[in-house]
């Protein structure tokens, strides 16, 4: 498949919590405030592009059948290795953020912990080994989908933000809305599927 | 099978090793100075404020152990952001002023300064007995403890008692604490008594019938003549020195800091709104008798939140009587005292009847 293609697709018609549905609990809590779902974004677009390709890599060298010797078979325990690995990148992006700059972490030090039971990155992992991608399209598909991602929940604060001045009706108001406004995004990238590159 | 589990557990090991490596080369421990003005302490990178300063025996308040939620701990770190936990805790003004909870920031490289109120590096721990315990009701004990030479405070401060790892048997149930806990609770004897009293109401969960609290438990169980380690004394709630007339609601064991006010400024002109429960209504009332009996220039009333007939919290219970028969409060001062949700419906009312925010001091119980 066309690398510009596959990325244009991660991030419009095809976006991880758009029209997949995946990550949906920080996308509807965190678009509160601006600079809140910058930051979350950027968390979890860097933590996708790196486990993504990990993941990749240990599923062809580790799990994938006779991948480490001829009849042994370990694809079923995809999912826990997924995950550990997905829990250990988290805390070790942590630690060396720590390191390189004390004021970013304290920008993303609760986000960071929260990625680890994101299904979102999760999601990519999985999907870029299923749907059967070479490292180099992993890694595009991982990083931009991260970026579709962090460019919803970033769309959705700034409507947000303008709701939060208009009087709504009662029933509506709070998270009600905002469901309503992401089934209208969602819809809104769909239309790009139509697109050819 | 065999094979698939010895593979992933050497996975797992990996993984853990690798993240004790990256933790040990990027983030190792290292020696943080701790700038207090006057002096200066060392500390480990990672070790929270509260806990470098509590090593040092500067003797930070607090009494949830470390979680956040007491808001006692208070100190000025300025240079540091609001983490969510304090955003709960602390108000707006606060927090643009620098005051943050020193359990919820960690050392690092190049932290500087913290800030503490002069009374914190003043306050001690020490080891006094109970000379006495007075059962209020069944579950409102009163405990006297003998006051240490030189333990200068001011009514309406409060202390820290000490709770160590226990277990005791309450109601037929046994209770298990396995660590430190700091209790606060407000001093109720005057400033020029020899004793040092404190009002304990057991935490007590009336639908199961047990008393839940950790710290109450343990202080209902001990005998006159047992020590307690307490420390202090904390707190900035109290008397101003001002001619307006005073004005008290309290609720609960909220009554301490006014017990301890009154029996401080013995003619003093004030009148109590007091709120508590038909448990221990006779109990306050006597207390509160004991007072009008020796200041003639104070009054009480008590409004009873579970009694069948007058069933009514006490600023609902103030609110009907000031609308029956409204009075200029222009020249009142408020001390509010009590349960967090009390001062909060408290300070609505008082708003509503139009008293002036800055003569409105309160104490909250948390």
């Amino acid at each position: 498949m066309d690398l510009v293609e596959l990325a244009f697709q991660s991030i419009f018609s095809e976006n991880v919590v758009l029209s997949l549905f995946l990550g949906l609990c920080p996308f509807i809590a965190q678009s509160r405030k601006m600079s809140t779902s910058f930051w979350l974004g950027v968390s979890v677009m860097l933590v996708m592009s790196i486990t993504g390709p990990i993941n990749w890599f240990l599923t062809h060298y580790l799990l994938q059948a006779d991948a480490l010797y001829a009849g042994l078979n370990l694809y079923f325990l995809r999912f826990l290795i997924f995950i550990a690995v997905i829990a250990a990148v988290v805390q070790i992006t942590e630690k060396v953020i720590l390191r390189l700059s004390a004021s970013l972490h304290s920008q993303l030090g609760i986000f960071l912990p929260l990625l680890t039971v994101n299904c979102a990155i999760f999601g990519i992992s999985l999907f870029a080994v299923e749907r059967g991608y070479s490292l180099l399209e992993t890694v595009i598909f991982s990083s931009f989908s991260g970026f579709g991602w962090l460019l919803a929940c970033v769309v959705l604060s700034a409507i947000r933000m303008k709701i939060d001045e208009d009087s709504l009706p009662e029933g509506l108001s709070g998270n009600g809305i905002v469901f309503i406004i992401s089934g209208l995004m969602a819809m809104a990238f769909m239309a790009f599927s139509g697109v050819r590159i | 099978m065999i094979v698939n589990t010895i593979i992933f557990t050497i996975f797992i090991l990996f993984l853990y090793l690798l993240i004790e490596i990256i933790s040990y080369v990027f983030t190792p421990e290292r020696d943080v100075e701790l700038d207090l003005g006057d002096l200066k302490i060392l500390g480990k990178s990672g070790e929270s404020v509260l806990g470098v300063l509590l090593q040092n025996e500067i003797m930070l308040p607090g009494s949830c152990g470390g979680k956040g939620s007491c808001g006692l701990c208070r100190c000025k770190i300025e240079s540091s952001k609001v983490v969510a936990t304090e955003a709960a805790i602390l108000s707006k003004e606060e927090q643009a002023k620098g005051v943050r909870l020193a359990c919820q920031h960690y050392l690092y490289e190049g932290f500087r300064e913290v800030q503490l109120a002069k009374e914190v590096l003043n306050a001690v721990s020490m080891e006094v007995e109970i000379l006495g315990i007075e059962k209020l009701c069944s579950t409102l004990y009163e405990f006297s403890f003998k006051r240490p030479n030189g333990f200068h405070f001011e009514a309406g401060n409060y202390l820290v008692v000490k709770v160590p790892s226990y277990e005791i048997t309450i109601f037929g149930k046994v209770i298990k604490n396995f660590e430190l806990l700091m209790r606060a609770y407000s001093i109720s004897s005057g400033e020029s008594s020899d004793r040092l009293k404190i009002i304990v109401a057991l935490v007590y969960d009336n639908l199961l019938g047990e008393a839940i609290g950790l710290g109450s438990s343990w202080l209902f169980s001990r005998v006159v003549g047992d020590k307690v380690e307490i420390v202090g004394p904390y707190g900035d709630f109290g008397l101003q020195k001002t001619s307006k007339r005073k004005c008290f609601i309290a609720g609960g064991a909220g009554i301490a800091p006014v017990l301890s006010i009154l029996e401080s400024n013995d003619q003093l002109e004030a009148e109590l709104w007091f709120g508590t429960r038909r448990e221990s209504y006779e109990a306050y009332r006597g207390l509160l008798e004991g007072l009008r009996g020796k200041n003639g220039n104070f009054s009480y009333r008590i409004a009873v939140s579970d009694d069948e007939f007058t069933c009514q919290m006490v600023d609902e219970y103030f609110l009907g009587e000031y609308l029956k028969k409204p009075e200029d409060i222009s020249d009142v001062e408020f001390y509010l005292c009590g349960p967090g949700k009390m001062i909060e419906s408290t300070l609505v009312m008082l708003d509503k009847v139009g008293a002036d925010r800055r003569s409105i001091f309160y104490d909250n119980f948390g």
